[in-house]
């Protein structure tokens, strides 16, 4: 995934102890974080910390990240998730709100000040979520769940 | 496990990258699908009509694996991840036929 200045590449593949962030100019490796996992990472839109969000699905983490000039990342203080295996990861585009989807078909709800992030809330849609595609588009959500399919996607345009 | 796990979600998930519409694509690519087993990106139109299909080079051994594809927000680069080979590969899409371009970065080589 490309930060939205296109300067910094994160790169994780889901395997234990993997996360880098790349100059994408210069082609290097700036960080590489072997303390924790990432199943998926996703960039807080609008927020003046620059903060990154990876799901870390051993653990039932979420890792709060900085990304820094020149594309150093920097470890804050992990979030509790309040279901277990979170895999996916959607912010909402005002960067105060993301969602988080795990395994055991549990949706949390992550409330995100400067640099503070915890969970507010969080619901159970069911099913099985192995694979669920998070897609984050307003302000407010609808869940769209087709429990039959492996693949739920969850789209947030209006509720 | 994590492994195994990733080249299921792989076989099940052909590596989609949609592209919005922008001048600076040369022949205005919409779409990058990776084939994980062939090593191989392809560039769609529109229309999904094939604009190239580029095969990235292969690791020092066993086969390539091509699980991901990103697209910077400018849609001029595109940044391929290679899983057996623990590399990224990057497109130029800003030309024709989109190719590799620069130097890729191979993080085993990490100090």
């Amino acid at each position: 995934m490309f930060s939205p200045d296109g300067a910094c590449l994160l790169v994780s593949d889901g395997r234990p102890s993997f996360l880098l962030s790349v100059d994408v100019a210069n082609r290097t490796v700036v960080t590489s974080l072997s303390s924790l996992q990432a199943q998926a990472v996703e960039f807080v839109p609008n927020n003046a910390n620059n903060i990154i969000l990876a799901a870390d699905l051993t653990n039932n983490e979420i890792h709060v990240l900085t990304l820094s000039a020149g594309c150093a990342l920097t470890e804050g203080t992990p979030v509790a998730t309040p279901g277990t295996g979170p895999r996916n990861i959607a912010a909402l585009p005002n960067g105060q709100i993301a969602l988080v989807a795990h395994n055991d078909g549990t949706i949390g709800v992550l409330s995100i000040n400067g640099s503070s992030v915890s969970f507010s809330t969080s619901f159970i849609i069911g099913g099985n979520t192995a694979s669920a595609a998070l897609r984050a588009q307003g302000l407010f959500c609808r869940t769209a769940a087709r429990p039959m399919l492996t693949s739920v996607a969850l789209e947030m345009s209006s509720c | 496990m994590y492994f195994r796990e990733a080249l299921s979600r792989a076989f099940f998930l052909a590596t989609l990258s949609l592209v919005a519409s922008s001048a600076l694509f040369a022949q205005k690519a919409q779409l990058l699908v990776t084939d994980t087993s062939a090593g191989t990106v392809t560039v769609f139109d529109p229309g999904l009509g094939v604009i190239a299909t580029i095969t990235l080079p292969p690791p020092a051994s066993g086969a390539l694996n091509t699980i991901a594809v990103a697209v910077n927000p400018s849609k001029t680069l595109a940044a391929v991840s290679n899983f057996n080979a623990n590399r990224i590969d990057f497109l130029d899409l800003t030309v024709t036929s989109p190719v590799l371009t620069g130097t890729s970065v191979n993080w085993l080589t990490v100090s």
